[in-house]
């Protein structure tokens, strides 16, 4: 009994140790996106705070490709120290295993969920000329010309893919999805009237709905957003149950040991809370998330893996 | 006139001390990256981000655009000392500024290349003051459809790179043209030619080609030659472009800055095809054709032009749309979201300042970059006197590292050495890598673009003749076409341009 | 036939094998071939990418153009070599290595690198260890082939050592490795050489460009 309790007091006090020990030398942040993009800037502004609050360099390192799966992947099968950690997101997470078919990593069991950092949800945007002032009149246009309608994405199996998709199966209409590279070269062609509509991220969406280069009907999340309020929800426009959000947050390999978990989660919380940092967050569209604690965001992860792997399935959306 | 106020106004921000030291940080910074191979100004943007948050908007900016024009001058360095692109669009440069350099011309062909970078970024900052909301539009205007004519437009023109065998020029490009499809299919999601490798999933990198192909392939087949020769002659001739050297250089750089200037508003690519396009044109309209390939000077002159003009006007889409036309402006865009400025059209009315200013400090940027690399070009002389033995080793370590620094995977460098292995094969067999290179650039955009308009026509090939400016394109590339292949059916012995045969 | 132009010919299989590679690959395999695969019992061999039509193209329409058009041209190329009419001695291709030497070489990668996936997970170890080989090879019995496989071994060396070993002692030891190459060896001048590049790098790259490289062995952390 007396062994039981010191090892356990032992147990106790090294993961403390192991906790205050830690970092030992630079960190280093994984996105597995191109430097630029609005995850890539989230992880730098991260970065930049936790340097301080961490004492050791904090540096960001891109690694894309696969969509994002490379970059994640790397990192599940990192040294579980606490020195390498990724920024995954709900492409890797929840809608690649299930539209690869595999990814070489398990979204649950091969990482600790440490903090998730944004959530924004996708904005429906049409070109200024189409004759459709809100959702409704979207769905008759559609309606009335099967096949005219093209809507675009950022890639194939993005959440601009897969809300289009399900936008299609929702109200029974059909639009032609056109892919491209990038959310940019997709904006560019939208505003020339080359494709139609687009659901695209409120990140890179939300400088041309205000510029007023393109027309803003709908968001798909199930509460508005903050920074559109005036905008309906497309489950309160008539497609009910429609609620999709793109996220993204840190996480780290499986083994990583729980102090370390718990003070990353702690610092990242920290600094996302710092006002520059959630200033230039709230211009992203993003508002503080309400998943806080390690716990609380696998659970989110593994009920956004089942959610997708029936949307996907339903939408019949396929890398071909 | 409201721009001459205008231009006040940015003149008078961007000669602030302080956005004065962030332009030349910047420039310097980028000049170095530039002359380095394989780090490029998208890593060295990314990395200084941070740096940039807490400092002011205008100069970030004005630090963050320095290092991207000014990684155009020093990567045309590189392409002219040791054969290395640095950037796409200095493959170009490579052709005969290379050969100028191993020539004993390297003094010339510098100041060629810097003479012509500043003229040319004089003239499109001009452009971009005063036409660039007009030009925005244009760029707006070019759908698939037109790209793809376009591309086409260049593969054709790519093929009047090379100076031997036109049908194995053709060749060359079409085996680029399938090296660049390696990776994810944009239209359908499926990755092509990967083998099951996951590093793959996004294709080659261009750099890690070029590296092979041009880098390494060089420093083999110097290194096989029977004797110990020098690369580069020892008689190194004067330092600055003779009169008639500048008699020849000003034509293909109105030329170069012409076309530069134009091609550079087209997000994606744009900038890379005006310098191939100024080659192009610079070897067809010039009395000395067969000097190309071995050191002609307006073959640095045209194509040095174009690629800096292309660069300053690649930021009209950025700036006047909020639309990044390649991977810097993505960044750039980065960099404005996280000081709080929204891009896009709005910036230039509710920001003139930020608007001006870094239009201003563009060409504040390219003066100093003149006055920094003319006086530099003695010191890169004495760089090439040293002997070949301690040189490429110097080269390799840059290069490894520098392919390393993109996505800290050693995979990288065996795609190297495989490109170099094939870059030493061709150049033994007399195939020429610069129009791969090209057909490797462009493939996936001309094909994805090609997929992207048939979709958008709902299968209608003939919409390619029916939009005017993509009709226009394609007229261009069979009269191109034809012009070429006219002198080869014609005489038999086209081989004899090939003066690179005897390796 | 003589082969005239040895160039040309060298050159037009290349491109053949290329093009029709691209084909086979897109494309998939041919029935007959997935027949015998399967009665072998080694399962079913699926390869290949959608062709799609000319409206809708799939992901191997393309690529099949292309490489059929790079096979065509690379036949002409091909018969080229044998009705060229320059002097033969520009003709002549003048690589280093034999078709017999390339095969082997491929092999060794291939095999080794395939091997160690297997094995170890990484093929990191395999590629290593092929071009460690293949430098030993080379200089015992191809000696004309030093500057390629040192150059090539040299990167990969680098690259697969840069984790264990660090910036410094990897930089030095590529500087070692590629001046083997080359034709005059002067130790002390190559280590002098050694010694100032990695100093430099590491102040230009670590210090001055912050490139998340590590300076010294892993071992050291």
């Amino acid at each position: 009994m007396k062994r039981l309790a010191l090892f356990l007091v032992l147990a106790a006090t090294s993961g403390l140790a192991v906790a205050q020990a830690w970092p030992t030398r630079p960190v280093r942040i994984v996105a597995p996106y191109a430097a630029g993009g609005p995850i890539d800037i989230s992880a730098r502004l991260i970065a930049a705070k936790l340097q301080e609050s961490l004492g050791q360099p904090v540096v960001v390192e891109n690694r894309p490709g696969a969509g994002g799966n490379l970059g994640v992947d790397y990192v599940a099968k990192s040294a579980p120290d606490g020195h390498t950690v990724v920024v995954g997101a709900i492409a890797t997470h929840a809608i690649n295993p299930t539209l690869m078919g595999s990814v070489p990593y398990d979204p649950i069991k091969d990482f600790r969920h440490v903090a998730l950092m944004v959530q924004v949800p996708n904005v429906l945007i049409v070109n200024l000329e189409l004759p459709a002032k809100n959702v409704g009149e979207l769905v008759a246009l559609a309606k009335a010309r099967p096949g005219r309608l093209d809507f675009a994405s950022g890639s194939t199996g993005s959440t601009g893919h897969l809300a289009g998709e399900l936008f299609k199966g929702m109200t029974g209409t059909f639009m032609v999805h056109i892919p491209y590279k990038g959310a940019a070269p997709a904006v560019i062609d939208l505003m020339a009237g080359r494709v139609q509509l687009m659901f695209d991220n409120l990140a890179s969406a939300l400088p041309n709905v205000r510029s007023g280069k393109v027309r803003a009907l709908a968001v798909t999340t199930k509460a508005r957003s903050g920074f559109l309020p005036e905008l309906p929800t497309l489950d309160e426009s008539g497609l009910k149950g429609f609620d999709m959000t793109t996220w993204w947050g840190i996480m780290a390999p499986g083994k990583t040991p729980q102090p370390v978990v718990e003070r990353l989660n702690t610092e990242v919380l920290k600094a996302m809370a710092a006002p520059d940092v959630r200033d230039r967050l709230r211009a992203m569209g993003s508002e503080q998330p309400t998943i806080r604690t390690p716990e609380q965001f696998t659970a989110f992860v593994a009920a956004e893996q089942k959610t997708y792997a029936e949307l996907v399935k339903r939408s019949g959306a396929k890398p071909d | 006139m409201e721009i001459l106020s205008n231009l006040a106004l940015g003149f008078g921000v961007a000669l602030s001390p302080f956005n004065l030291l962030m332009c030349l940080v910047g420039v310097v910074l980028g000049t170095l990256i530039g002359v380095l191979p394989g780090v490029g100004p998208v890593a060295t943007i990314a990395m200084l981000l941070p740096i940039t948050f807490n400092l002011n908007p205008i100069g970030a900016l004005i630090m963050l655009a320095g290092i991207y024009y000014g990684a155009q001058y020093g990567g045309s360095t590189t392409a002219i000392l040791v054969n290395l692109p640095g950037e796409s669009s200095s493959v170009v440069t490579c052709l005969d500024g290379y050969q100028m350099a191993r020539r004993g011309r390297a003094g010339p062909a510098l100041a060629t290349a810097a003479i012509g970078s500043f003229f040319a970024g004089t003239i499109s900052t001009l452009v971009v003051a005063l036409f660039a909301p007009p030009l925005a539009e244009v760029a707006l205007k070019f759908g698939p459809s037109e790209y793809f004519s376009l591309m086409v437009l260049g593969l054709v023109a790519a093929t009047v790179l090379a100076s031997g065998s036109l049908i194995k020029a053709i060749s060359m490009v079409l085996l680029g043209l399938l090296l660049g499809l390696v990776g994810t299919d944009v239209n359908s999601g499926v990755l092509r030619f990967a083998f099951g490798v996951s590093e793959l999933a996004d294709g080659i990198g261009f750099v890690v080609v070029a590296m092979g192909m041009f880098g390494l392939a060089e420093i083999i087949v110097n290194l096989e030659q029977k004797e110990a020769r020098e690369v580069f002659t020892s008689k190194v001739g004067r330092l600055m472009p003779s009169k008639e050297d500048f008699k020849r250089m000003t034509p293909a750089i109105l030329r170069g800055t012409a076309l530069g200037s134009a091609l550079g508003i087209l997000p994606g690519g744009g900038a890379l095809l005006s310098s191939f396009a100024a080659y192009t044109v610079e070897k067809k309209v010039s009395r000395y054709p067969a000097e190309f390939g071995k050191g002609a000077i307006e073959g640095v002159a045209g194509p040095e032009a174009a690629n800096n003009a292309g660069a300053q006007t690649s930021f009209i889409p950025l700036l006047t749309l909020g639309i990044p036309g390649n991977a810097v402006m993505a960044l750039m865009i980065g960099a404005m979201m996280i000081q709080g400025i929204a891009p896009g059209p709005q910036v230039m009315t509710e920001r003139p300042q930020l608007f001006w200013g870094m239009i201003a400090s563009m060409w504040i940027g390219n003066l100093m970059l003149v006055v920094l690399n003319l006086p530099m070009i003695g010191i890169w002389i004495k760089l090439l006197t040293v002997p070949y033995r301690i040189l490429y080793p110097t080269i390799l370590v840059f290069m490894c590292i520098g392919v390393f620094s993109l996505s800290n995977n050693p995979f990288d460098v065996l795609i190297m050495a495989f490109f170099g292995v094939l870059g030493y094969i061709c150049a033994k067999l007399a195939c020429e890598p610069a129009p791969m290179i090209l057909g490797f650039i462009l493939g996936p955009l001309m094909e994805e673009n090609l997929r992207r308009a048939m979709l958008l026509s709902r299968g209608d090939p003939l919409v390619f003749f029916q939009k005017p400016i993509s009709a226009t394109f394609l007229t261009l590339s069979i009269v191109l076409l034809v012009v070429i292949s006219l002198p080869a059916l014609r005489s038999k012995r086209e081989e004899a341009f090939a003066g690179d045969e005897q390796k | 036939m003589q082969i005239k132009n040895e160039k040309d010919f060298w050159a037009g299989l290349m491109f053949m094998g290329f093009g029709l590679a691209a084909v086979t690959i897109a494309v998939g395999p041919p029935a007959f071939l997935v027949a015998a695969w399967k009665s072998m019992g080694w399962g079913n061999l699926q390869y290949g990418y959608q062709m799609g039509t000319a409206v809708r193209m799939g992901p191997a329409y393309f690529p099949t153009m292309l490489g059929g058009l790079l096979a065509f041209l690379g036949f002409i190329v091909f018969l080229r070599g044998f009705f060229s009419e320059l002097p033969p001695e520009t003709m002549k291709a003048n690589l280093s290595f034999g078709i017999l030497d390339f095969v082997v070489g491929v092999a060794l990668f291939a095999g080794l690198g395939y091997a160690s996936k297997v094995m170890f997970k990484s093929g990191d170890y395999g590629m290593l260890a092929a071009s460690v080989i293949l430098a030993v090879l080379s200089f015992l019995f191809r000696p004309k082939t030093k500057p390629l496989i040192l150059i090539l071994a040299c990167g990969m060396v680098f690259a697969y050592l840069l984790k264990p070993l660090g910036l410094v002692l990897a930089t030095i030891l590529l500087v070692f490795v590629a001046a083997l190459g080359g034709h005059e060896y002067k130790t002390k001048e190559v280590a002098i050489v050694a010694v100032v590049l990695s100093i430099f790098s590491v102040v230009v790259f670590v210090y001055g460009l912050t490139l998340p490289f590590q300076i010294w062995p892993a071992a050291f952390y």
